[in-house]
This record gives structure tokens, C-alpha cells and sequence, in this order.
């Protein structure tokens, strides 16, 4: 028989957000890339005002054919790399077959090359590891490192080569370290630099389902086999997806479909699953899970989740190589508890490296 | 051995010693001592009984005929030993060269007939080709557009050397650079056009060029 | 306390965004039940009635748009994809299946950022 390429790789991890080591702080703010955030509510009808409020003030930003030379310039750099957590990444772009460009909150400018692209560029660059045989050529430039000013070699020879370089389309977020500098200064600097900078609207979409199953979960439990007295931690992250992608009831009707929800299961009045789309902050998810951590001990509910989507174009995932074969996923969903424990699931493509 | 000179005269004269008649041996042996040389008579060698002396047919030591030097040009032993095709780093200026690529941008001018480029029928380009594959660079203003190894990315300057592998150039800097021909692609402009080599495809001497027939070497890819 | 599984081999289930689209001048309303008829036509004219008569479960259909997710076993994935591709014509329209998002997480499928629609605000 064969061996099947895996299409996807899935990371299950159990832990409590009381833990020394933080992990779930870790994960949310290595992934930078966030293009859509969703959260899912059981035995509740609406999402807090809240949550919806702080996706509205969010400042995000569209700007056309920005010349790459123009984010290694000073001004840039010390405005805006080093002045807060910049988050950019160019749009309209297929990581498979275009030359992507992103720059992270950690300051790093991320391009991910074509062959004939890198070979005309001149910046030292390695094979990309998402995956075997992949002509694709990852560039890394430190914007925040001390040895990268005007003057010398290295800052030069970058300078260079990037104004050799196309001009790219960016989806950008900013966050200032400084509270009284309004984050709407980097469109300004775009604006003074004639370049075309639109303010971007978060798209919200929502699925209602009323006298809905759904599965009883123990956080304790992970695994069970004969006496089921809660669900299996795949069944419900099937079923999560399932609510998230907005599934129709066809209960007793197997013609159509023969996917039921995972047993044991109760009934619940009321749902509610909200998505976000747009490009989100890392901080601002790490927000959004705090405040939702507490409105679910507030309210009793009995666990509660909060799914972000990466960017499927982003050249990098978490901090590996991020590849599309047939899907670019690189998706956590946190399943929270009211006593502090949580499940996170981590869903990556089948040829990028788990993190 | 002595075989074309006179009789001596012992034996002409009918008085000598020897024309008398004596024993067989002693006539031999008295013959053999006045005329072997004194070497082989002091070594006690009397009887000569069973030695065997070549008369006939010897073999001469053979000397190796001296090499004649028909070619013209040194091998690569002499060429490193004399130091003929080394350029020095550090003492060629760019400005001094300027002169050599006017000359050159002449010379490539006329032998690829760029007048007829800005004419509504430029010809058939094959020709050109030909012309490009069999031209002389040295004086040429090269730079270095695409490559595997990044750091060679961009540089250009005035060929001095071409070998079979590497261009030797100077840079606007002075400064003397060996660029690899394999794995890039250079370009050189004329006036208003651009022309592009492909260093995979190029490695060869300037002089076997000439006479060269080249074949496509795979892909265009590097 | 803290415990982690990873799976890295091939998933049980495989989870496909598809959308049917007719040609210019054709346009016709398809409900449910016919649009997972078709795709049981199409598995069945390439593959036969093996993988028409294996796992695929609609899990949600929009009329309006003609898009569809749909569940099947991974094994059959390349055939029900190719089966699909393959699809040209009902009852003389000619049409076509378009795949738009692969996974084998369903939770993937609730958001694509190639299709994303960027609304901007457009400042004075």
C-alpha cells in the first residue's frame, strides 16, 4: 500500500493557563499572522459588546506598492519597528508561487523568494524546510539588530538590493509601546510618503443555532473508550469546525449527511459563533482570551472557545516555514475551562514542521 | 673503428718482419700485439682464445634526437614560471581603462552592425548570435544580473582577462574581481541595448571560441 | 498535569469547499439533494460505484451560491477530486465543480484569506 502524503497534522496539548511556563502565551504571540478570530459560546445568544468593540477600534491598514527600501529606511525603522509591534504582510500574493513578504512584530523582515527572483536579488537566503522539493528561498533581514544602520556594508548592500525589488501590497497593524501616540501615524507616514493607505474594516460574520446538541466535555478527560461519559478530544474539534463552518441540521436525514454530534450530548437553547476577518494583532487575541476567560466564570458557562486562523499566504507559520500543498492552515483554537485549564489545538498543513 | 683509411705500411713493405714465415700462432699473435691497444695486453688477457669481439653490425648507444620546438606559444609550465598573465591586485585604476572600453564599444558597434537595430527590418538574429558567441570581451562593461551565489550579485566593471572559466575585472573602485562564468548571467549595454551572456553556456577560452560550435546545454536555468 | 498527542499521519476524514458554476447564459436553482446527486454522478462515470458509494456527507449547502462542504475519507480524496474536475456537463449545460478549500481540519474551511474581501474605509 502506498504511503499517503498527510494533508494535516494536528497538535493537542492540555494544559492550565496557571502553568509556570506560560505556554499559551508563547503560542499567541509567535503566531503573527492572524486573519480571522472566532469565538464560540454555548448556552449563551450573544457575543459581549466588548469583544465586538475592541475588534471595531482596531487600527489596520491597506497600502499600495510599497517599495520594499522604504522599511529599512530610519525614519521607519526607529518610528515604527522599534516605537511599538508592527505587524505587515503583502496580499494578493500565493506562497506557492509568488514572492511573499512579511514583516513580525519581533522585527523581522521575512521574504519568501521564487528561484529566478532570489537569484536576481543578492541577499544571502536558505531552502525553505516547509516541505521536499520546494524551489522556494527564505531571506531574513533583522530591521531591530544594533548593526543595522546607514553606513555600513550590510545596510547598504540590503538597501540595494531591495530598491532592485518590486514594489508590494501590504495589509499592515500597529501597535505603539507609547499609549499617547495614536496608532493612525503610519498612515500618515504612508500619506507623506505618497503612498496610497486606506483604513481597514473588520468583516464580522455569525452563526445562531437554537435547541442545539452539544457534547459534554471533561477537561480531565482526553481519551475514552468504553463507558463514554464525555467526548473525544478530535470528535469535538471536529464538531467545533463544524459550528464554525455554520453546519446545516439534518438530523435523521442520512441521504445527505451522516455526521451527528459527538455523543454523550445535551441539549443547549441557545448558540452563538462570531468570526472576525480582517488582520488582527497577536496582543489584541491575547486580550480578546483574557477578557472571554472571565466573562465565562462570570456567566457559568461550561467552557467556552476561540479559534484564530493564520494567513494562508504568510511565509511563516508560529516560527517555521510555512508551505501551501493543497491548504496553508496554520489555525489554533484555545478550548477553555472555567477552572483554568484549557485545550489547545494546533492544525498545520501536511508538509510544514510542527511547532 | 677505422675501416676506409690506408694499408699500413708494414704491410706494403715487403722487408717487414711480419712477411716472414713463421709459425701460424706466433704470426697472430705477434700481429695482435703490435696492433690491439696496450689496455687489453696489460690486463693478462695473452690468450684471446675465447673472447668474442664484435667485428660486424654494432649497436651504437643511441642518443634521443634533440626536440625541435615548433610551437609558438608557451605551455601553462612556462606561463606560470615567467608570470606572464598575472595581474596585480592593487595596481590597475579604472580611469585608465576607460580608453580600452570606448575602443571596444567601437569595435562591438561595427562587428554587430547596431546601425541596422534601429532600422524596421533588423535581419535575422541568428547571425548576431554568432557574432556575440565569436567577439573578443576584453574592454567590455560587465555586470553580474543573476546568480547562484548572492554575493556576486551586482558587480560590474571593465573586463581586463578572460579565461576559460572567470572573467578578471576592474571595478569602479579599483579594485580587481575574478567572476565566475558558471552559474550566472551577464549583461553589457551598447548605446541604447542591452545584451545578455549566459555564463553556463560561456565557459570557454576566448581563442577557442572562434572556432568553437556550441550547443545548447540543457535549460537556460542556472 | 500537561499532556500533548501530535498526529502527523494521514487523517481519517477529509473535508472539501466546492462550488458549482454554469456557463454564461445557463442558470438553474439546485437544491440539496440534487447538488449531492451530481457529485455521486460524477464519482460514479470516472470511478464506478465504488467511491460513489463511499463516505461523502454534505455538511452544509448555500442554494444561493451553489457552494457546498462536504466530507469523505481521505483515501478517496485524489478520486473524488479528480472525479470532480472531470464533471462537464448536466443534462446538456455545460458546468463545472470548482474546488475552492481543501483540509483535513473542517475549522479551515471556516475562513480562506486568498478570498478575503478587504472593506476599506476611505478617508476625505
Amino acid at each position: 500500500m502506498k504511503r499517503v502524503v498527510p494533508t494535516g497534522k494536528l497538535i493537542f496539548e492540555r494544559t492550565s493557563f496557571l502553568n509556570e511556563n506560560e505556554k499559551h502565551l508563547q503560542c499567541i504571540l509567535t503566531h503573527s499572522f492572524n486573519s480571522s478570530i472566532g469565538v464560540f459560546l454555548p448556552e449563551h445568544d450573544c457575543v459581549p459588546r466588548i469583544l465586538g468593540d475592541m475588534m471595531d477600534d482596531q487600527m489596520s491598514y491597506y497600502v499600495e506598492q510599497v517599495p520594499l527600501n522604504l522599511l529599512t529606511e530610519t525614519d521607519f525603522i526607529k518610528g515604527f519597528v522599534q516605537a511599538g509591534s508592527l505587524c505587515m504582510i503583502s496580499y494578493g500574493t500565493c506562497i506557492d508561487s509568488d514572492d511573499c513578504v512579511a514583516v513580525t512584530p519581533e522585527g523581522m523582515l521575512v521574504m519568501s523568494l521564487c528561484k529566478d527572483t532570489y537569484q536576481r536579488c543578492g541577499l544571502d537566503g536558505h531552502l525553505s524546510k516547509a516541505g521536499k522539493n520546494i524551489e522556494k528561498f527564505v531571506v531574513k533581514v533583522d530591521l531591530k539588530s544594533d548593526k543595522f544602520y546607514p553606513g555600513t556594508k550590510y545596510y547598504d548592500r540590503v538597501q540595494w538590493c531591495l530598491s532592485q525589488m518590486a514594489n508590494f501590497d501590504f495589509l499592515v497593524t500597529w501597535i505603539p509601546n507609547d499609549g499617547k501616540v495614536c496608532p493612525s501615524s503610519i498612515q500618515n507616514f504612508f500619506k507623506t510618503k505618497s503612498i496610497q493607505c486606506n483604513r481597514l474594516k473588520v468583516n464580522k460574520t455569525n452563526h445562531e443555532f437554537k435547541n442545539f446538541n452539544i457534547p459534554i466535555i471533561d477537561p480531565a478527560v482526553i481519551e475514552t473508550d468504553s463507558e463514554q461519559k464525555s467526548c473525544n478530544y478530535d470528535e469535538v474539534f471536529e464538531w467545533l469546525g463544524a459550528c464554525a463552518v455554520g453546519i446545516d441540521d439534518y438530523e435523521g436525514d442520512d441521504y445527505l449527511s451522516t455526521y451527528s454530534c459527538p455523543t454523550p450530548n445535551k441539549q443547549a437553547s441557545y448558540c452563538i459563533y462570531t468570526q472576525y476577518e480582517g488582520i488582527i494583532h497577536p496582543s489584541i487575541v491575547k486580550q480578546y482570551i483574557n477578557y472571554l476567560r472571565q466573562f465565562m466564570k462570570d456567566k457559568k458557562l461550561p467552557w467556552s472557545s476561540v479559534t484564530v486562523h493564520g494567513f494562508v499566504d504568510s511565509p511563516l507559520s508560529w516560527i517555521y516555514d510555512h508551505g501551501f500543498h493543497n491548504n496553508g492552515d496554520n489555525i489554533y483554537t484555545f478550548l477553555m475551562f472555567p477552572n483554568d485549564e484549557y485545550w489547545l489545538y494546533r492544525a498545520i498543513g501536511g508538509q510544514d514542521i510542527c511547532p | 673503428m677505422e675501416l676506409y683509411c690506408t694499408l699500413p705500411k708494414s704491410v706494403k713493405d715487403p722487408s717487414d718482419q711480419h712477411k716472414k714465415k713463421k709459425k701460424g700462432n706466433e704470426t697472430i699473435n705477434d700481429f695482435l700485439t703490435e696492433f690491439l691497444p696496450n689496455k687489453r695486453i696489460k690486463t693478462g688477457e695473452n690468450s684471446l682464445k675465447d673472447k668474442v669481439l664484435m667485428l660486424d653490425s654494432v649497436r651504437q648507444k643511441w642518443e634521443k634526437p634533440l626536440k625541435t620546438k615548433c610551437r609558438n606559444s608557451l605551455s601553462a609550465k612556462d606561463r606560470r614560471r615567467f608570470k606572464v598573465f598575472d595581474i596585480e591586485q592593487g595596481e590597475h585604476r579604472f580611469n585608465d581603462y576607460i580608453p580600452l572600453h570606448k575602443m571596444w564599444q567601437e569595435y562591438m558597434m561595427a562587428s554587430l552592425d547596431i546601425k541596422r537595430y534601429n532600422l524596421p527590418n533588423p535581419g535575422p538574429k541568428k547571425e548576431n548570435n554568432e557574432r556575440l558567441l565569436k567577439a573578443d570581451y576584453h574592454g567590455c562593461m560587465i555586470t553580474v544580473r543573476k546568480t547562484k551565489c548572492p554575493s556576486l550579485l551586482g558587480q560590474s566593471g571593465i573586463v581586463l582577462m578572460e579565461t576559460k572559466n572567470t572573467f578578471k575585472i576592474v571595478t569602479k573602485d579599483n579594485k580587481l574581481k575574478i567572476l565566475p562564468k558558471m552559474n550566472s548571467l551577464f549583461s553589457f549595454t551598447i548605446k541604447e541595448f542591452v545584451f545578455t551572456i549566459h555564463g553556463s553556456q560561456f565557459c570557454s577560452k576566448s581563442s577557442m571560441r572562434v572556432r568553437k560550435k556550441f550547443k545548447f546545454k540543457g535549460s537556460a536555468d542556472l | 498535569m500537561y499532556q500533548k498527542i501530535v498526529t502527523k499521519g494521514s487523517t481519517d476524514y477529509c473535508y472539501l469547499k466546492i462550488r458549482l458554476d454554469f456557463g454564461k447564459d445557463h442558470d438553474a436553482i439546485i437544491d440539496a439533494l440534487n447538488f449531492k446527486q451530481l457529485i455521486l454522478s460524477a464519482a460514479k462515470d470516472v470511478f464506478g460505484i465504488a467511491v460513489s458509494c463511499s463516505l461523502i456527507d454534505v455538511l452544509r449547502y448555500e442554494k444561493s451560491s451553489r457552494t457546498a462542504v462536504i466530507r469523505i475519507y481521505h483515501k478517496y480524496l485524489t478520486k473524488l477530486w479528480s472525479s470532480l474536475t472531470m464533471y462537464g456537463n448536466i443534462n446538456g449545460a455545460p458546468c463545472a465543480f470548482r474546488i475552492l478549500q481543501v483540509s483535513s481540519h473542517l475549522m479551515a474551511l471556516a475562513n480562506n484569506s486568498r478570498s478575503m474581501k478587504l472593506h476599506m474605509v476611505y478617508d476625505g
